[in-house]
């Protein structure tokens, strides 16, 4: 059948794929709460879709959907009308480049994050689950599970940066090729 | 500082930094690109983590403690009043009903069992369309295989393997199958789609051997003894076998072995496959309006269409762990809501789930009405459609293998006048009609849940004969 899905939205559809991770975390970084990073992927997704065709080739993708990102970024913090943005303009502008420029192999290694996520201990996995699961915030945690604060604060950085040295200690192992 | 940035970052991550101290991050990240990329590298990894950990901890609860019921239910958040507009997202009370598997004429409930009773071989024939065989080697659905080759003239077939794993090829092409987990295609074309726990599952061609990784891919092996790779989802490891020398794919990626033993990076191309993805999914006829979503990418909630309506595979196929509720579960037409026939499908019962999905693209102008119409027929009977928000997202984290971004949609309303939506289900099961109010600026999203036992031969079952009602009118897109 899908001699509807055209050429170009083939083309779309698969640079997008890629170049996705980046736009969301981009994102995140900029208004951190993920429902609000859902609905502005969406947006942001919408827009590059439509505005396909005013996309140059000869640029790289991801530096144009990034473009994409920001003017949706404006378009949202205005319908909104929410103050959602924490960094001041300057630090978001250098954000935008410094994920564009972050290599996909690196997005790619992030797939070893479902593996390196089973070797957590309980502790670890019940904090990203409070967190990342129900979308807890410390504070919300550390009533739940009767930890104080602080601590929870300092295990959930140590739970992200076992995860980060068990993903490289992946990638230099098993390769990425 | 520096001592400090990672617990800034962290900090930043959780939201619970003082506005001094995110002025502190910002000018940290803003005196050298370095520090951004780093900044950007510990977000990757956060919003990954996000993205992994709904699946993850579902697949981990639902090995641990299986087939416990409600409260197995992964809470419901309702959705945030968010979006474009103002429109508020209500919670609807759902109104639930139960439906049995009644269309199984022969015996009590727990007579259901996944693979036919027939003894022998490892895989089962899923659907058959248009196919020749050589020397009369004909396939029937249901048939049960073992070791054997299979020398496709022309056609589609749909196998699935007692693991979960199913492989649809398009003729001409020669495959063999050895094991449950080991086949080797000699000629031709097919897709595998491998569920978790299948991992492992090959594909061998006479210059490469696939190993699949828990994932959906494709395999050519041309007719200049060229093996092609390409990879919808997941990873998947190609070899070639006389260097040893492996390559591993991800989604999006693509490798050949030529048929001088080479094995180079390929461009990623799903044309090939096209064709066989309605199969694959096991549709077997829709309506114009209708698209099949290619097997790629997983978010899918930019697909958007002022004249389409998107059939979204939902996950792979899967033994319900605990009981669904479904709000549709009998045969016939729903423009009321008290013509809904809710039910619970039971745990244990395998299913494929299926997401159709209207958005359209562009405002319509005020007072101007517009329905999208049009009927699709699966090749295994519909258990049921979930329609109402509660159902909905309780039903989202099961099957979707992404978090389904919470987006502004809006249920379907049965309220029998002129601009409400109405739905038919066959007799059958096999066809459902929709007949929906486009929205304007907002998602119709419903979910289908289709039977994902190996269907057992015609002859015995009596199924698939006699004229689907609502089939689709005029012209339809048969596969």
């Amino acid at each position: 059948m899908d001699g509807h899905i055209d050429e170009s939205t083939r083309k779309v559809t698969r640079l997008w794929t890629l170049a996705q991770p980046k736009v969301s975390a981009f994102v995140t970084s900029v208004v951190r709460d993920f429902k609000d990073r859902d609905d502005l992927v969406q947006d942001i997704a919408v827009a590059v879709f439509e505005s396909f065709d005013k996309y140059d080739p000869e640029r790289p993708f991801v530096q144009w959907a990034m473009g994409v990102a920001r003017n949706q970024f404006k378009n949202y913090l205005r319908k909104r009308q929410r103050h959602l943005a924490v960094f001041d303009s300057e630090t978001i502008e250098v954000l935008e480049t410094a994920f564009a420029e972050v290599p996909a192999e690196e997005a790619h290694e992030l797939d070893f994050l479902q593996e390196c996520l089973k070797k957590l201990d309980d502790k670890g996995r019940q904090l990203c689950e409070l967190r990342y699961q129900e979308d807890m915030k410390p504070a919300a945690i550390s009533e739940a599970i009767k930890m104080s604060g602080t601590a929870v604060r300092k295990s959930l950085q140590r739970v992200r940066e076992q995860l980060r040295a068990c993903v490289e200690r992946k990638v230099s192992a098993e390769g990425l090729q | 500082m520096s001592r400090d940035v990672e617990e800034l970052i962290s900090g930043y991550l959780d939201e619970s930094l003082t506005e001094d101290e995110q002025q502190e991050l910002a000018e940290w990240i803003k005196s050298d690109q370095a520090n951004a990329r780093h900044f950007a590298k510990a977000v990757m990894l956060h919003d990954r983590l996000q993205c992994e950990v709904g699946a993850e901890a579902e697949t981990r609860k639902s090995l641990d403690e299986p087939a416990v019921a409600e409260t197995e239910e992964p809470k419901i958040v309702p959705f945030p009043f968010s979006g474009v507009g103002t429109r508020v997202l209500q919670l609807a009370a759902a109104v639930v009903l139960m439906l049995a598997i009644l269309y199984w004429p022969t015996g009590p409930e727990n007579q259901v069992v996944e693979a036919p009773v027939e003894p022998t071989g490892f895989a089962t024939v899923a659907h058959v369309l248009s196919a020749e065989f050589e020397n009369g080697s004909d396939l029937t659905k249901g048939q049960r295989l073992g070791e054997q080759t299979i020398a496709l003239k022309s056609g589609l077939l749909r196998l699935q393997f007692d693991t979960g794993v199913e492989v649809t090829l398009q003729g001409p092409a020669k495959y063999d199958l050895l094991r449950v987990d080991r086949t080797r295609l000699t000629s031709g074309l097919l897709t595998a789609d491998v569920p978790p726990g299948a991992e492992g599952f090959r594909v061998d061609t006479p210059t490469a051997e696939v190993t699949d990784l828990g994932t959906s891919f494709g395999v050519r092996f041309d007719a200049n003894g060229a093996s092609h790779v390409s990879v919808f989802d997941g990873k998947v490891e190609i070899e070639e076998p006389e260097s040893g020398e492996k390559k591993l794919l991800k989604e999006g990626e693509a490798a050949r072995v030529t048929a001088e033993h080479k094995l180079e990076s390929a461009e990623f191309d799903t044309k090939p496959f096209e064709r066989v993805w309605p199969i694959s999914t096991g549709i077997v006829e829709s309506s114009e309006i209708f698209q099949l979503a290619p097997p790629w990418p997983r978010r899918l909630s930019f697909i958007s269409s002022d004249d389409h309506v998107y059939l979204i595979p939902d996950g792979f196929r899967r033994r319900l762990q605990n009981e669904l509720r479904v709000n549709i579960s009998e045969p016939g037409e729903v423009v009321t809501e008290d013509q809904l026939t809710p039910k619970t499908i039971s745990p244990g019962h395998p299913v494929r789930a299926f997401i159709i999905q209207h958005q359209p693209e562009t405002p319509r102008q005020r007072g101007e009405v517009k329905r999208m119409v049009g009927s699709i027929t699966f090749d295994r009977p519909i258990l049921g459609v979930i329609v109402s928000e509660e159902e909905l997202q309780m039903s989202s984290r099961r099957f979707s293998k992404r978090r389904v971004r919470p987006q502004p949609r809006r249920q379907l309303e049965f309220t029998g006048v002129p601009a409400g939506d109405r739905l038919t289900l066959s007799k059958d099961r096999l066809t459902l009609t929709i007949d929906l109010a486009a929205p304007n600026l907002s998602i119709d999203v419903l979910r289908v849940i289709v039977d994902a036992r190996p269907p057992l031969r015609m002859a015995r079952q009596g199924m698939g004969k006699g004229k689907a009602k609502g089939k689709p009118k005029g012209k339809g897109k048969r596969f």
